[in-house]
């Protein structure tokens, strides 16, 4: 190693001292003399670079990601909270209220059942129509019993409910009023070639059987015409 | 895995080396609050790769490498507001030797940075001239190169007549 190298070397990284530039610095006092005064500089250099750290920075990184994994852990456990409430509401809600299309189809059923329902005459008196109503929770608004050719006690799911058909100028339709059967908003299906729709009565809910769409609507404006609903 | 992915060898490598590592972040940065946060998000993403950590030793180039890319992460953004801290809080009051060490503090902060930051690296961090080139992606000869004349940069500054034949180096 001839001196060039030597203090290239010492500048570079001072604290190596390789065996080749300890043998140069035995014999080369010059360069030996530099070695010294890099070594006081690297001491001074190390001394002004280590400049006082709080003594309490490193609990303070610790106590701050100990927090952050806390938050972390702490929106998890609350999203998933949320998230099982949400499911029991939710399922306590269709366990109880929502509307099940087994109400729909057993509706179709009983149609389909009773066919001669669709082809009777009855007179159905309007005290005989407020009652039936009544029921529900219904009340008359205004006297449509001359629309009404059928009106019949009925077992429905959860109980008795009224059976009838109306005429309408779009056809027959089927209503039949289901008391304990409590749904929270209107549920459309079609099941067998017959359309219905399950609507929250006053007390539980009716479903309307149709062959056609036009006579369903009319049914539902003939509900809005002349039923007022109580709970 | 040397260190398995737990809190309590997290907890002693910040124990170890957070004072290096926010005296490295100060020196690149020479801002005590900007200092901290520095460290502060070396060790948050430091924790969340801790299963990457195999040993002490790696431990400290590892995260002196995340300070250095978070800095210059922070760079880029924005420039850092030097707050040109006082000098004289950073010394230690029982120095026997104040005035050599606030110029020495001085004439590093007069270095340009991309001699300072690999001084810094060998010189709190005991890192070989190898291991500086691989933390800061240049060869090590340009280290080499950057650690010379860093030192006679300081040396110059600081003893202008002693440096006639180191600085033709």
């Amino acid at each position: 190693m001839n001196c060039l190298q030597f203090r290239r070397n010492q500048l570079a990284a001072p604290r190596q001292m390789p065996s080749d530039a300890r043998a140069h610095a035995l014999e080369c006092p010059h360069c030996a003399e530099f070695a010294r005064s890099m070594n006081a500089f690297e001491g001074k250099l190390e001394s002004a670079v280590r400049i006082p750290v709080d003594p309490t920075l490193a609990e303070r990184i610790v106590l701050n990601q100990k927090l952050k994994g806390g938050r972390r852990n702490r929106v998890m456990a609350i999203a998933a909270s949320f998230l099982l409430i949400a499911s029991l509401v939710g399922g306590i809600a269709y366990r109880h209220f929502a509307p099940d299309l087994r109400l729909l189809n057993a509706s179709v059923d009983h149609v389909m059942g009773e066919p001669g329902a669709l082809t009777a005459l009855q007179v159905v008196s309007k005290k005989e129509l407020v009652l039936a109503l009544a029921n529900s929770g219904g009340s008359l608004k205004q006297d449509f019993a001359n629309a009404v050719v059928y009106l019949h006690d009925c077992p429905v799911p959860g109980g008795v409910g009224k059976h009838m058909v109306w005429v309408t100028p779009r056809g027959k339709v089927t209503l039949i009023t289901m008391p304990n059967q409590r749904v929270l908003w209107r549920v459309d299906g079609e099941y067998k070639g017959l359309i219905t729709a399950l609507m929250p009565a006053g007390r539980g809910s009716y479903a309307i059987v149709a062959d056609n769409e036009a006579a369903l609507k009319t049914a539902e404006a003939m509900v809005g015409q002349h039923i007022a609903w109580r709970t | 895995m040397f260190f398995q992915n737990n809190r309590g060898s997290f907890e002693s490598m910040v124990h170890a080396h957070s004072g290096d590592l926010f005296r490295f972040a100060y020196w690149l940065c020479r801002d005590r609050s900007t200092a901290e946060d520095l460290v502060q998000e070396t060790f948050a993403r430091a924790w969340a790769n801790w299963k990457n950590v195999r040993d002490e030793k790696s431990a400290k180039g590892w995260l002196l490498t995340i300070l250095h890319h978070e800095y210059a992460r922070m760079f880029e953004k924005k420039r850092v507001e030097i707050t040109d801290e006082e000098l004289d809080d950073l010394m230690v009051a029982s120095s026997t030797n104040l005035l050599g060490e606030l110029e020495m503090r001085d004439a590093l902060w007069k270095l340009p940075e991309n001699f300072r930051e690999p001084l810094l690296l060998q010189v709190l961090g005991g890192f070989s001239c190898a291991e500086i080139a691989q933390m800061v992606n240049l060869s090590e000869a340009n280290v080499m190169q950057r650690l010379t004349r860093a030192r006679q940069a300081l040396r110059k500054m600081l003893e202008p007549e002693s440096q006639p034949r180191a600085n033709k180096l």
